[in-house]
């Protein structure tokens, strides 16, 4: 019965298996009703009345994967530059304004963003292997579901930005200030905030194992945010 | 075990507040925050999971609540849920809008 029971939950979830929220998703309902199977045993319930009582108590599963796809919520402004679906390799944007720029679905490989102004800028769906944000300002910067393997990030301006559904494992953000930024379902996997200054920053539903803050200096809230995720926190100093 | 449907809808409305006030006494995971929902109710509500997890997942975006994985128990994980100063000032916001709401009401029906 209890095979069952993975089996009913995992043909809920297998049309979003390639999301990491929907895998964990998956694995924190499945112990829920495991437990609650073995509740209902307990209290003298059949295997079929316990199964069924315990698939009934899911309830509608378009609420359940609404959950998983909650809207992003800021708005999709008048565009100003469009980049959008092009093969923009070994591009050079230094010391370009590009505000509001689209840079959605496009490849962007080793492109060199430094000195930049690309607030309000999306990077959705985008690969941006080896790009270079040196002094860009990244004010307000959504980077949704974006190739970031290799890029290098430096003594630039994250206020708000954004890091959706990212694969930021391993990146060195040394030294930067964050203020008000949001990781949120990203791999922060082995990355670098050594000496970073962190304010007001969110990591939701992110992987951080083994991320480094040593030397890093950061407020309560974020404090408590990482606190909270069990990273260790030893070498961080709190302002 | 008998379902009530006692006025889900206006239940529904208030399953941010009720986890919030739940989490106060302490970070919990998922099945024990539905099991104390429907004890705490006399028995009256039982939450379903959908319901729970999209005000989970809308706290947590919120940055009213956060997340982590417990330790491995038998047969698997599980995820707690904390609250945050931001979760508290919504609930006592939240709180205040329903006692509100409740004199009004109480006027009008």
């Amino acid at each position: 019965m209890i095979e069952k029971l993975n089996a009913h939950v995992h043909s809920i979830f297998a049309p979003y298996k390639s999301a990491k929220t929907a895998t964990e998703l998956e694995e924190e309902l499945l112990q829920n009703l495991l437990e609650k199977y073995d509740d209902h045993r307990r209290n003298g319930a059949s295997e079929q009345e316990a199964f069924k009582l315990t698939v009934d108590s899911i309830g509608e599963v378009s609420e359940l994967m609404e959950s998983l796809n909650l809207q992003y919520n800021v708005l999709e402004q008048a565009i100003s530059m469009d980049y959008s679906r092009h093969r923009l390799l070994d591009s050079d944007f230094r010391s370009v304004s590009v505000h509001d720029g689209k840079f959605n679905s496009c490849d962007l490989s080793r492109s060199d963003f430094s000195h930049s102004d690309l607030t309000n800028s999306t990077f959705k769906n985008s690969n941006l292997d080896h790009c270079i944000f040196e002094n860009a300002n990244l004010t307000s910067t959504l980077f949704k579901n974006a190739n970031l393997k290799g890029v290098t990030f430096k003594n630039s301006i994250y206020n708000k930005t954004h890091f959706k559904s990212c694969n930021l494992s391993g990146l060195i953000f040394d030294g930067e200030t964050f203020k008000q930024t949001i990781f949120e379902g990203s791999s922060l996997r082995k990355a670098s905030f050594r000496d970073a200054t962190l304010i007001n920053v969110q990591f939701r539903m992110s992987d951080l194992k083994k991320i480094d803050f040593t030397g890093a200096s950061m407020d309560k809230l974020t404090y408590n945010f990482l606190h909270g995720a069990k990273v260790d926190l030893s070498g961080v100093t709190l302002i | 075990m008998v379902q009530r449907q006692l006025s889900s809808d206006l239940l529904r409305g208030h399953v941010d507040t009720m986890i919030l006030k739940l989490l106060q006494s302490g970070d919990k995971y998922g099945y024990e925050i539905s099991k104390l929902i429907y004890t705490n109710s006399n028995e009256q509500y039982e939450i379903k999971e959908a319901t729970m997890y999209s005000s989970l997942k809308r706290l947590e975006k919120d940055g009213c609540i956060i997340s982590y994985w417990g330790d491995a128990t038998q047969g698997g994980r599980r995820k707690y849920y904390k609250i945050t100063p931001i979760g508290e000032n919504t609930y006592i916001q939240n709180k205040n809008d329903w006692e509100q709401a409740k004199r009004i009401l109480e006027r009008l029906l």
